[in-house]
């Protein structure tokens, strides 16, 4: 039998039960999700079982609060361990088996000795309580010293997670930090196991623990668990309440009516109505309030989201980025059940959606959605509330309405950009059955006027990638057909010239003295040696040339072999478009240290990064030179082996014009598009060879680059690549 | 005695086509430059009646600089222009800078020999040969 004044205690005990597995079962293969379980279970224990072993006879009581005493000792522990498994801290393992090591024993001494509780309780006006045994205060130090060891690494964690600027983060770390932080205050229920005779009220600090777990978990996704709320399962839910509510009231006021003033039980109903009648509408108003206020609305600072949506695509220029921090946004303020970005595809003359599979779903400009959004430039919703607007401006949205809802999409926001519609975003119903608000639709707007200015920087930089890539490729090809008729011209004439003289060379010596004729055909040989060697040198340089090409071709067809990277710096002068530098002006020199190894990559590759640091010095010395007429230009390449860190330092220093500190600090920060070149004239620059630099090293080698320089004195470009043998080679590294 | 000078920056090219070139006119006297500077060196102190000249010399034009200065000095000079330029309007160029010939690379030997005698010839008709 449970008195009234336990029922609270039973109550949290239930929910902490039901949290502990709703948990689980959202994620029964994490070991967070599963040790949340042990957690809320070992809760629910301790405070199901003592709530029936007060009133129970004394035997039983005994086994009960040995059952409950056990799972109590075992809160903390779980805590821990529930602590380290979300913050994620390896580390504290060995802590986690030593303190369920500690608990073991206290367990193992609770169920055979009486030294941790007595075996004859307390008995109290509220019923039995266990009694302390001579180890109790010493589970006491060890349950207080748990406690700070969590307590400190719950609040590192919230600190850590508020500097880190996510508002999201720093919430989820604040619930779980207090709440455990207040379901420290529980053991006030140890206590009474010294003969204090307070009615045990420990359980509330668990009953508020939960809440805020819970709470969290709607409100902010704690533990990755998304909890869709409709409106429909939260009026059940209230109403539930309210029952529950009424029949508690009717329940503890028949029981004071008649204990108090000796009513029968029909007549203390009259009072028990009243009470209802009066509390039932202002109660169900104050939780429809209060649920509609936390539960629901999913509060977002409209400006605050505009500015950190508008920050995150001011640098972005990927499309496929843009997309996702859209989708982002849109989930984390609107949660609709549908999302999708359609943009205009030239080739297939199509609205198609970015990203996703098309399944069939296209608008072409014949569509009345698309023929619509250009009239009106408007966003178009089929919500009651806000399709009435619609009715007003004559709109006919019966086609539209029949297109859309084949997409189960509610709300469309055109993405408009000087006239064209370059796309559009359709939005799907909320999870949470709600229609949009003012402040949706009017965030939603917003966005979709950042969203479009993004896209469209995004399409100017690829076309600019794009006309920047066939130069490359048009200068390329004028370099490489003059390289390739210079070293197939040379192999000609220095093979033709024996094959076509050395007949009549040796016909001339036949008439001569042997002796003479004898040195006369050793020249010949030697002349032939000298052609052969001549020629093999240019056929060689030639396939290094047809190399380079294969940097154009696709990634997965280029030749890669283990190369000197030396070697990239003699082709860089040679694939060098003499219109546009003269390299013969330039003092070109190198510095190779001693045993520098082959690394696995192509020549092109070498070819590339050297053209590319080469091209940047000669510009650099260029604009120095507009001010030191007399400069004598100096490009001086270093390698060296460091051994140490298996890795090829490559420096390629310079005497040019130099870079400021800020230009400097915004190089080496990889700032998009940034340069020191000009914006217009002959020396304008897109900052795309550095950019390109940058992937060559950063994405092909594994490497890393890094500037120093001064203004005036010139640059250094510090390249440091990894010494990366064949890739099975490297494969039998990372395993052994 | 006739002299041709071959100006191109590709050395192991001309030295093959001089050597090819003295061995089966010796009546005619060879020599080869590497560079602009080079060239208009020798052209100022040997005045040859033919020069073989390649367009492209690390960076400056073959045309503006050395052929300028040849006409300058020799307005009869015989040019033969060899190119791996692949531009369409190279031919036209090199007419409007005074260049009788035009070849593409690669050149095969006899073909510039005969290119050679030919000029010689046309040099002799013109009575211009010293």
């Amino acid at each position: 039998m449970i008195e009234p004044i336990n029922m609270p205690r039973l109550l949290i005990g239930l929910f902490l039960f039901f949290l502990g597995f709703f948990v689980y079962l959202k994620k029964p293969k994490s070991s967070l999700h599963r040790v949340f379980l042990f957690f809320a279970l070992t809760s629910a224990i301790w405070l199901i079982t003592y709530c029936f072993a007060y009133r129970l006879p004394i035997g039983v009581a005994q086994l009960l609060f040995k059952i409950g005493f056990s799972a109590a000792m075992a809160v903390p522990v779980c805590a821990f361990h529930f602590t380290s498994c979300y913050i994620g801290i390896r580390k504290e393992l060995k802590f986690i088996y030593i303190y369920y090591a500690v608990l073991s024993l206290f367990v193992f001494l609770t169920w055979v000795t009486g030294w941790v509780i007595q075996t004859a309780p307390w008995s109290y006006w509220w019923g039995y309580y266990p009694r302390a045994g001579f180890l109790h205060p010493i589970y006491i130090f060890f349950l207080v010293f748990i406690a700070a060891h969590f307590n400190l690494l719950l609040f590192r964690h919230y600190l850590k997670a508020k500097n880190t600027n996510n508002v999201s983060e720093e919430n989820k770390a604040k619930f779980v930090f207090l709440g455990i932080c207040l379901y420290c205050l529980a053991p006030i229920d140890y206590l009474q196991n010294y003969g204090i005779a307070i009615f045990p009220f420990g359980f509330l600090f668990a009953g508020i623990y939960g809440t805020m777990m819970a709470y969290a978990i709607l409100k902010f996704n704690l533990m990755d668990i998304e909890v869709i709320i409709r409106r429909t399962a939260v009026f059940a839910s209230l109403f539930t309440c309210i029952f529950g509510v009424i029949s508690i009231s009717v329940v503890l006021s028949q029981q004071i009516f008649q204990n108090l003033l000796g009513w029968n039980q029909w007549t203390t109903l009259i009072p028990a109505v009243l009470i209802i009648m009066v509390i039932h509408d202002p109660l169900k108003n104050f939780l429809a309030t209060v649920t509609q206020k936390y539960l629901f609305q999913k509060k977002y600072d409209l400006s605050k989201v505009l500015r950190e949506f508008g920050r995150s695509l001011l640098t972005e220029l990927e499309m496929d980025k843009i997309v996702s921090n859209t989708r982002e946004v849109i989930n984390s303020t609107i949660n609709p059940e549908a999302f999708s970005i359609y943009l205009w595809d030239l080739g297939k003359a199509l609205y198609l959606p970015y990203g996703e599979d098309t399944n069939g779903s296209s608008f072409s400009m014949e569509s009345e959605l698309v023929k619509t959004l250009h009239s009106t430039r408007d966003m178009i919703s089929l919500e009651d509330s806000t399709s009435n607007n619609h009715k007003k401006n004559h709109l006919d949205l019966t086609l539209i309405k029949n297109e859309i809802h084949s997409n189960q999409m509610v709300l469309v926001l055109p993405l408009i950009h000087q006239e064209k519609l370059l796309g559009f975003m359709l939005l799907g119903r909320k999870k949470s059955d709600e229609e949009y608000s003012n402040l949706d639709l009017e965030m939603l707007t917003n966005l979709s006027i950042e969203e479009t200015i993004a896209i469209q920087n995004s399409k100017s930089n690829e076309a600019l990638a794009q006309a920047t890539a066939l130069e490359t490729l048009a200068l390329l090809a004028d370099t490489l057909s003059h390289q390739f008729n210079n070293r197939f011209g040379t192999v000609q004439a220095v093979l033709e010239t024996p094959k076509l003289i050395v007949p009549d060379m040796i016909k001339e010596t036949e008439n001569l003295p042997p002796e003479e004729r004898i040195q006369a055909l050793l020249k010949i040989i030697n002349f032939l040696y000298e052609a052969v060697a001549e020629g093999w040198e240019n056929a060689y340089i030639g396939g290094l040339i047809a190399k380079t090409m294969l940097l154009f071709a696709r990634p997965d067809k280029v030749a890669h072999d283990m190369i000197d990277f030396t070697v990239g710096i003699q082709m860089a002068y040679m694939m060098a478009d003499k219109s546009k530098r003269d390299y013969t002006i330039i003092d070109q020199k190198q510095d190779i240290g001693p045993d520098i190894p082959k690394i696995w990559s192509n020549v092109a590759v070498a070819e590339q990064i050297f053209e590319n640091c080469f091209n940047n010095s000669y510009d650099a010395i260029m604009k120095r030179k507009e001010t030191v007429p007399g400069l004598k230009g100096e490009i001086m390449a270093v390698f060296r082996s460091q051994k140490a860190t298996n890795t090829i330092r490559i420096e390629v220093r310079d005497n040019g014009f130099g870079m400021t500190e800020d230009q400097l600090r915004r190089l080496n920060a990889g700032t998009p598009n940034f340069t020191t070149k000009g914006s217009s004239g002959q020396d304008k620059g897109f900052g795309a060879g550095t950019k390109f630099l940058r992937l060559l090293i950063m994405k092909n080698m594994g490497g890393t680059i890094r500037y120093e320089s001064k203004e005036g004195q010139g640059t250094t470009c510090i390249i440091e690549l990894p010494v990366r043998g064949k890739p099975e080679e490297q494969k039998k590294g990372d395993v052994s | 005695m006739m002299k041709v000078v071959l100006v191109d920056d590709e050395c192991a090219m001309i030295d093959s086509m001089c050597i090819f070139l003295s061995f089966r006119m010796k009546d005619v006297e060879f020599k080869c430059v590497y560079s602009a500077p080079d060239a208009v060196a020798y052209l100022e102190k040997e005045m040859p009646q033919i020069m073989v000249l390649d367009l492209n010399l690390k960076g400056i034009s073959g045309l503006d600089v050395v052929q300028k200065r040849a006409l300058e000095l020799m307005p009869n000079i015989y040019t033969i222009v060899i190119t791996g330029n692949v531009k369409e309007n190279v031919d036209d160029e090199c007419r409007a800078a005074g260049v009788q010939k035009v070849l593409n690379k690669p050149v095969g030997l006899e073909d510039l020999k005969q290119v050679i005698v030919d000029a010689i010839k046309t040099l002799s008709d013109k009575g211009g040969a010293r």
